[in-house]
């Protein structure tokens, strides 16, 4: 069978031919979307394979953080070997979310990042080497696999050239 | 052909789609977001930054973040909204000309160039998700934009490489989205409540145009404004029971700012919901705890008076149309705001009609964008011609219960097939009894023809290999054959009264599926519990009559006292009874069975496989045996 496309059917050819060139491109059309949906699903797949508990995680990490924040706000005085089995807690929930594939965002003396962080307040600073450096983190980040699904909340240095004196 | 782009680009968020096999579906930037902030940026090391990460450096860069751009674009320097938007915008707004140019360090851009750089990117993360060029988009504006404001919008897809084939109307592309182009003569109205902006538009559907009768709302009222009233709820309460103030601290407010937005959503779905954030503060006393509950009663109270500032804009509308709410066929709802319960009751009070919610109303805009891109791709005349079958089709199988072949909302043209098997030894012929209908018993659905294939070799049952076959065509009609594989015997019917159901018909039988759900579904486990009684029944006949020598008598007397009892039980609609009468059975055969594997092993080293006694579903290796066939006389 002849391979016409829809330039040469538009070429002057019966009416009848210029249907049938129209049908098969779009059935060309139409096979060839169905071919790269195929590709696209397939590549999808893989994407949820790794990010399936995405959703889950999501609702842990704000209760983990929770549980850190228990340990700042340890009183003075209070039971030691209490708060020794709080800190194994949350070495155990913080190995079964490694092994899920998440790690945690490192700030500490880091500069500000906007692929990791989101900045949420500024600090003032007169010294000039610690502009841009994050002051302090607030609110833990956290990166599933390649993937930043909860970016650090933090306080960056801003430099402000001291007043003359 | 490379694809043209649906764009929605929004004042805070924006949004693009594309036709893909006749639907349009959302493609998501390289972030893996289906929404893009709006927001350009240049860092302090000099690197252009668009959308998320743009967002969140804003707080360390404000003079050179740039957002809501929207609001300026197209826009005359001496405009109202761009002298009120030079007092609050914290990056710097110049005059240029007449016009309005932005300054990001030490360089201007237009409008239109920031712009230019949001679509660059929604284009760039377009073509590596699609693995193919875009040079062409649709983009959507705003119904009260005027023509320097749609031109200048234009310019900016221009800028980012792209041929813009049209500049649609928000309201216009969401009316696409959902297929009222096609409702000829009708009167639609669009209720848009999103992040920062409100606004609602009338629309009119003639032969081939969709016309904006008029536009009102709100620039500055959206789902922002709710969560702040949140936010100073909870800011408040809190101070009422532990007298702290937690405003002034900078993270504890911005976990009340996210567990608003949280809450807020989640009454949308539940009628309360717990805020809880341990630790949220410490003084002397020691650390703090909020924890406090909100009803959506509490909340409606709350954002009553916020709600109610959307409905006099509605009335505007109306009015400036010339229109009355009798004149209006369909309410379409746009923007994430309007998924909360009681927007949707004001809404559908005022204007007295259900509103349409079932396209995602963050997306619908876009995804209208991107369906008057398949218009003039032609894809859309394609589509026009693929349906989809309303109801499911399938066959009547033992027991008189309806088996699917094809399932409801499948698009046409569509083929399956299926192997079925006999019912009873020495079957010779099968009757196929086509059903449509969504109720799990052949009895409740619509019957659309029946036909008999014969002259299947006897063979025991559950042996022979009948393949039916349904082959679906795009007009809707029928062709079922069945075919014995043995033989190659094949009968056929052509049923055309499978699409033959009017739309309050087809609905009246999914209602229906819907309310028996429960009662249907009994009626099927108790039919196929008989049918497997009778399948164990069967295979422990068989067994007793071709190994009973071979039992130990006091075995053999059990097998059959337990055979005999659901033997007794099978015909009645005692289900439980029947159960527990096969459950016994089945023990008894099991442990019989195991007994003679035993002898048989101790009397020779490689004992012959023995039958299966209790198989309820008999299967064979070369497919799946799903149902099986009553012999009709």
């Amino acid at each position: 069978m002849k391979d016409h496309t829809f330039a040469k059917a538009s070429a002057g050819e019966t009416e009848e031919q210029d249907e049938l060139a129209i049908m098969e491109h779009k059935y060309k059309l139409a096979l060839a979307d169905y071919q790269n949906l195929l590709k696209q699903t397939a590549k999808e797949r893989v994407d949820l394979a790794m990010y399936a508990n995405e959703g889950l995680i999501l609702e842990i990490l704000p209760v983990y953080d929770n549980l850190k924040l228990t340990l700042e706000h340890y009183p003075p005085g209070g039971d030691k070997n209490w708060l020794i089995g709080l800190q194994h807690v949350i070495q155990q929930l913080k190995k079964v979310l490694a092994e899920a594939g998440i790690d945690e965002i490192d700030t500490k003396d880091k500069k500000f990042d906007h692929n990791l962080m989101e900045a949420v307040e500024t600090t003032e600073t007169e010294d000039k080497e610690q502009d841009d450096l994050v002051a302090k983190e607030l609110k833990s980040g956290y990166k599933l696999y390649d993937k930043v699904i909860i970016p650090a909340r933090v306080n960056v240095y801003k430099f402000n050239s001291p007043h003359p004196a | 052909m490379s694809k043209i782009l649906g764009i929605d680009l929004g004042t805070t968020n924006s949004a693009m789609a594309i036709m893909e096999g006749g639907q349009p579906k959302i493609i998501e930037n390289i972030e893996g977001n289906r929404t893009t902030p709006s927001i350009v940026a240049v860092s302090k090391t000099g690197e252009r930054l668009v959308g998320l990460t743009a967002k969140r450096q804003a707080v360390t860069n404000p003079e050179n973040t740039i957002f809501a751009v929207k609001r300026l674009i197209g826009r005359r320097f001496d405009d109202p909204e761009v002298q009120r938007d030079l007092k609050n915008m914290p990056y710097k707004i110049v005059q240029s000309g007449d016009g309005v140019k932005v300054k990001i360090q030490d360089k201007e851009y237009t409008p239109q160039e920031v712009s230019a750089m949001i679509l660059s990117k929604l284009k760039a993360d377009a073509e590596a998700k699609l693995g193919e060029k875009i040079t062409e988009a649709i983009i959507t504006v705003p119904a009260y934009f005027d023509d320097s404001q749609r031109q200048a919008t234009k310019d900016a897809g221009k800028i980012a490489g792209l041929d813009v084939k049209r500049i649609i109307n928000e309201p216009t592309a969401a009316a696409l989205a959902y297929g009222f182009d096609k409702k000829k003569g009708q009167k639609v109205v669009v209720y848009d409540l999103g992040g920062g902006t409100f606004d609602v538009s009338i629309l009119e559907i003639s032969e081939d145009t969709v016309e904006v009768k008029s536009t009102n709302g709100n620039t500055h009222l959206g789902g922002e404004d709710f969560d702040q009233i949140i936010v100073k709820w909870i800011i408040d309460e809190f101070k009422k029971e532990q007298g702290i103030d937690l405003s002034k601290d900078t993270l504890s407010l911005q976990r009340i700012k996210e567990a608003a937005e949280k809450a807020k959503i989640e009454l949308s779905t539940v009628t309360e919901t717990e805020i809880n954030q341990p630790f949220i503060t410490s003084d002397a006393s020691g650390p703090r705890h909020l924890v406090m509950k909100m009803t959506r009663a509490k909340l409606e109270s709350l954002v009553g008076d916020l709600v109610e500032q959307t409905m006099e804009p509605c009335k505007k509308a109306l009015a400036d149309a010339g229109m009355t709410i009798n004149d209006l066929q369909e309410v379409i709802m746009v923007g994430g705001m309007t998924r909360m319960p009681l927007v949707l009751e004001k809404v559908k009070a005022f204007f007295g009609k259900e509103p349409n919610l079932t396209v995602n109303p963050d997306e619908v805009v876009a995804l209208g964008a991107a369906v008057q891109a398949g218009v003039m791709q032609g894809d859309i005349r394609d589509v026009l011609l693929l349906d989809v079958t309303p109801l499911t089709l399938g066959i009547e199988t033992l027991g008189g219960v309806a088996t699917p072949l094809i399932e409801r909302n499948t698009t046409i043209p569509t083929s399956k097939s299926q192997i079925f098997s006999t019912a009873a030894d020495s079957q010779t012929s099968v009757e196929i009894h086509v059903v449509q209908g969504e109720r799990p018993m052949a009895s409740d659905n619509k019957s659309l023809g029946r036909f008999i294939l014969d002259g299947i070799p006897p063979a025991p049952r559950g042996i022979p290999q009948v393949e039916v076959g349904f082959d679906l065509d795009a007009n809707g009609i029928l062709n079922v054959k069945a075919t014995d594989k043995a033989s190659g015997k094949a009968q056929h019917i052509t049923i055309t009264a499978s699409s033959g159901l009017s739309k309050d018909e087809v609905e009246k039988m999914r209602k229906e599926a819907e309310l028996h759900a429960e009662e249907d579904k009994k009626k099927k486990d108790s039919a196929e519990v008989k049918n497997q009684a009778e399948a164990v029944i069967f295979q422990t006949d068989k067994l007793l009559s071709e190994s009973g020598d071979k039992m130990k008598p006091e075995d053999k007397t059990e097998l059959e006292a337990k055979v005999k009892a659901l033997k007794d039980v099978k015909d009645t609609d005692r289900y439980d009874d029947i159960k527990k009468a096969m459950d016994e059975l089945n023990v008894v055969a099991q442990r019989i069975g195991a007994a003679m594997y035993e002898a048989a092993a101790k009397a020779q080293p490689t004992p012959e496989q023995p039958q299966a006694t209790t198989e309820e579903t008999p299967k064979t290796d070369t497919g799946p045996v799903e149902g099986e066939f009553e012999e009709k006389k």
